[in-house]
């Protein structure tokens, strides 16, 4: 999830959040007799991109279950802060929304951002989720009442070389672009590479504002590897590799990070990505998801992404422990939530479901998918889990 | 072998967007004294306004492109007008304009961010990318599309500059601002279309590299960096310059990124070292002004 | 016909002309003398354009030529040959002199082919070396092409700002041959000179400028009768 820049195109993200936005503050009338719930959300800094469809997920879980009702006969009253993905910020929003009453806080900004609210959400124990992927969120701090959806970043970097296993891959070729995350995810790349016993005999970099991927891509057409991972997180300068990628007729697959998901490539380099693999956290197959997927095209009238999808399994994470705590106090709630197991959200893999028993990160580790780019979009399943 | 044909037809597509940045800082550059860092802003722009015109509003490629460069021309005049006058009105000194400027390229490049925000779009090619094959030379056909509108814009600005009185007056105006008001030239006049035709040109770079890879506010910062260079290369007298120091620039980069066996990571490399050098051995860059003895 | 009245103008906070009253009528020849620093330059940016003026009036044909840019004043007939004579070098001849014509009023049978041909009959070297850049050209040569390219728009009124400063004398007395046909043919002259024998020889009558004032304005002829004429003159250089 941290691994993604940029996201969704504006006009969905102005017209979609603003829309949404009547149907849940419609319940915010009688605030007394509420669940608030805070957000803190990028909506000005550089996390905005995926901040916001996430948000969408978020206020379409909630614009549902109170449609059905509520939660414990209350309405749910989102609460929305921004933090500009900057981490004293989220630090100083936490505890305006504590101050504020709210019963738990959803974190959609960065990763250090989130950990740095923890920083306040610690200090009275309130329940904080995030769906960042970062592994290091819940060891920093022993924050009993934090939790984290979604894949983690090692879950995601270990499905996508189980699944170069199962390729039966000898050699790779690794290209990325000089972004910061771009350059970590190829040095986890290569790590997971080599440990598999896949050998990278090539390595390339496409740097920001290149004008062209020829000469790189030569060299990986010269050393004839049996794949091409595919690190760089810049759509402009992937999209750059896509195209000398068909232009140089090269055949290998290519398996790709959470990156290549966002939707942008199959506008920039539409029509260059058929049987691209990257790594996702839906699967379209999974009855959970398709719930997800049939309320969101009832809402914007297409298809989502699995971004709004983490932000439909954070709201829905803390209704499902609202109702079995059967309060909102918030150390019963507390309870609920590391007691969530078993509870299947529009996340993961089909067949399974989050497990809090066993620590703070309820992503089941086999929940992570390879899927496929199949007709200019994000296609089936092609493998799952870290086996 | 091969291998260095295909890349020869891609490499000088890179040079020509390199060297058509570089002619839009040499416009503004030659009458004006001032060296306009938001040439790369423009170049951004330019590409941005294609992709309305083409992309969100659908009207064909032969309209949207020279429509694209009218809106920049607009716009460079506009900021000569607003930003730059006032200030050489007023008596400002000479790096007065260049830091407005500077201001300029945060006000494009924030106002485009509001607008499009971080997102990257696609532009489409009038003719894709298909594989065209010239003799031994191999390269799709975005990349000769950019060679030949490159060359047309080049050698209309040369004629412009060299076979026209009009032209002549620019260069008057470049020579001796004082002695080019005592001939009757308008200097408002040659300033304001020297922004202007500078952002056109800047735009057609922005708007022929846009469909490769794709249109964001990013882009900005290495187009203005890359034409920069190319200027630096070039030399920055004479119109030639530009896209020779271009081309030169294209060539470094995709040779070395090829070729030279180090990490593709420090191949990042070539295109300081090659300004540095320049600066440092030939500050007047490869052609020397026309200037005998 | 130019007419000054009352004046003022400088550079920054620096007032350097103070005043001044002249006239040129159609057809004169006049001299506007002084020495170093005595605002001559000053006067003549004040004229065309290029320095905005503080108070007081000039108008050339009745228009105020302090509200007119240096292009418009070059279009209505007025021009300037300026000190240091700025050519441009890095041009050939013939481009300083096709850009001399940029202001060429259109009609009146005169063509920019006509102008060059007027010029070059005026100065013979020029066309010998119309096709050399003008940089590389003796300081002679290249003043004739700063008149010259003055003379290609067909002004009506010349303003020459010391001509022959730095010049070796025989190239001196070609151009005031020149300047002699110049004359002859009834252009309008207003010539800026420190050396009172040239200016005085030259011209009808005479402004001598001291310190941003006009300390004297007489014909040349009466001038030229006064026995103490360089005394006078530097006597007035030295008390202003």
């Amino acid at each position: 999830m941290g691994i993604a820049r940029t996201m969704i195109g504006a006009g969905l993200r102005v017209l979609g959040v603003a829309g949404l936005a009547t149907g849940v503050m419609a319940g915010a009338a009688n605030a007394a007799d509420t669940i608030k719930i805070g957000v803190i959300t990028d909506k000005t800094g550089n996390a905005r991109f995926y901040a916001e469809p996430v948000l969408q997920g978020i206020m379409l879980a909630t614009k549902i279950a109170n449609a059905n009702g509520g939660v414990l006969g209350k309405k749910i009253e989102l609460l929305i802060e921004d933090d500009s993905n900057k981490p004293d910020v989220s630090a100083s929003k936490a505890q305006k929304l504590i101050d504020a009453g709210v019963v738990a806080i959803i974190s959609n900004s960065s990763s250090t951002a989130t950990q740095q609210a923890q920083n306040t959400t610690i200090k009275t124990l309130i329940p904080q989720v995030t769906h960042n992927g970062s592994d290091t969120l819940t060891r920093k701090l022993d924050n009993k009442c934090f939790f984290q959806i979604g894949p983690l970043g090692s879950i995601q970097i270990r499905t996508l070389m189980a699944y170069a296993r199962s390729k039966k891959l000898k050699t790779a070729s690794l290209v990325t672009d000089n972004s910061a995350l771009g350059q970590i995810l190829a040095k986890y790349f290569k790590i997971g590479l080599e440990k598999s016993g896949v050998k990278v005999t090539v390595e390339e970099v496409i740097p920001a504002g290149s004008k062209s991927a020829l000469p790189q891509m030569q060299k990986v057409r010269a050393a004839k590897t049996d794949a091409i991972f595919v690190a760089g997180v810049l759509a402009r300068e992937n999209t750059l590799f896509f195209r000398a990628y068909r232009q140089l007729g090269l055949k290998q697959p290519i398996m790709g990070s959470f990156n290549l998901s966002i939707p942008t490539f199959l506008r920039t380099a539409k029509g260059l990505m058929e049987g691209v693999t990257f790594i996702d956290a839906m699967d379209p197959a999974k009855p959970e998801a398709q719930a997800f997927i049939a309320a969101y095209q009832k809402e914007f009238g297409k298809k989502p992404f699995s971004l709004p999808a983490y932000g439909w399994d954070d709201m829905n994470f803390l209704i499902q422990a609202i109702k079995r705590a059967g309060s909102t106090d918030k150390a019963k709630l507390c309870a609920a939530l590391q007691g969530s197991t078993g509870w299947a959200g529009a996340l993961g893999a089909k067949g399974t479901a989050y497990d809090f028993s066993k620590g703070r990160a309820g992503f089941n580790p086999q929940g992570a998918v390879v899927r496929v780019i199949k007709n200019n979009d994000h296609g089936p399943v092609v493998h799952s889990g870290t086996k | 072998m091969s291998d260095l044909l295909e890349l020869l037809v891609s490499a000088t597509a890179s040079g020509c967007v390199y060297g058509l940045v570089a002619l839009a800082y040499l416009l503004v550059l030659r009458p004006t004294g001032v060296v306009n860092f938001a040439s790369g802003e423009w170049a951004m722009m330019g590409a941005f306004a294609a992709y309305v015109l083409a992309g969100m509003l659908e009207v064909p490629t032969v309209v949207a492109i020279p429509g694209a460069v009218l809106v920049l021309a607009v716009i460079g005049w506009a900021t000569e007008w607003f930003t730059v006058r006032p200030l050489v009105e007023r008596g400002a000194g000479h790096l007065a304009p260049i830091l407005a400027l500077l201001g300029m390229l945060v006000i494009y490049h924030q106002a485009t961010l509001l607008v499009f925000g971080g997102e990257n779009y696609p532009l489409d090619g009038p003719f894709g990318f298909n594989r065209v094959e010239l003799g031994p030379f191999a390269g799709t056909s975005q990349s000769f599309f950019i060679i030949v509108m490159t060359a047309v814009i080049f050698v209309a600005v040369w004629l412009f500059f060299e076979r026209t009185v009009w032209g002549k007056s620019f260069e008057a105006v470049a020579i001796n601002r004082r002695a080019a008001a005592l001939m009757g030239i308008n200097l408002r006049l040659v300033t304001a279309l020297s922004f202007a035709g500078g952002a056109a040109v800047a735009a057609m770079a922005g708007l022929l590299d846009g469909p490769r890879g794709s249109v964001e506010v990013n882009a900005a910062l290495p187009f203005a960096v890359q034409g920069f260079s190319a200027l630096i290369i070039g030399g920055i007298n004479r119109v030639e310059g530009a896209i020779l120091g271009g081309i030169i620039l294209a060539f470094a980069e995709d040779l070395t990124r090829r070729y030279v066996p180090i990490p593709s990571g420090l191949a990042l490399g070539v295109t300081p070292v090659l300004l540095i050098a320049f600066l440092l051995v030939r500050p007047t860059g490869l052609l020397r002004a026309k200037e005998a003895g | 016909m130019l007419e000054i009245s009352g004046l003022t103008a400088g550079y920054g906070g620096v007032e350097v002309i103070h005043g001044i009253d002249m006239t040129v009528e159609t057809g004169e020849t006049v001299a506007l003398l002084g020495p170093n620093g005595a605002g001559k330059s000053t006067l003549l940016a004040a004229l065309t354009g290029t320095l905005r003026r503080r108070g007081g009036k000039a108008t050339y044909d009745g228009a105020d030529l302090c509200s007119l840019d240096s292009h418009k004043i070059v279009a209505a007939g007025l021009r300037l040959v300026p000190e240091g004579r700025l050519i441009f070098g890095p041009l050939t001849v013939k481009d300083n002199l096709r850009l001399g014509a940029l202001k060429l009023p259109r009609g009146g049978g005169r063509s920019v082919e006509e102008r060059f041909d007027y010029v070059y009959d005026l100065f013979p070297r020029l066309k010998e070396r119309s096709t050399q850049i003008a940089g590389t050209l003796s300081g002679g040569e290249q003043q004739m092409v700063a008149i010259a390219r003055a003379l290609m728009s067909a002004p009506s009124t010349l303003l020459l700002d010391e001509p022959f400063l730095g010049l070796a004398p025989i190239i001196v007395g070609e151009i005031q041959s020149a300047l002699g046909a110049l004359k002859k043919e009834g252009l309008t002259i207003l010539l800026v000179e420190q050396k009172l024998d040239i200016a005085l020889s030259f011209a009808s009558r005479a402004y001598v400028l001291v310190k941003g004032r006009i300390a004297l304005a007489e014909t040349s002829e009466a001038l030229l009768k006064r026995d103490d004429l360089s005394t006078l003159y530097f006597d007035l250089a030295e008390d202003a």
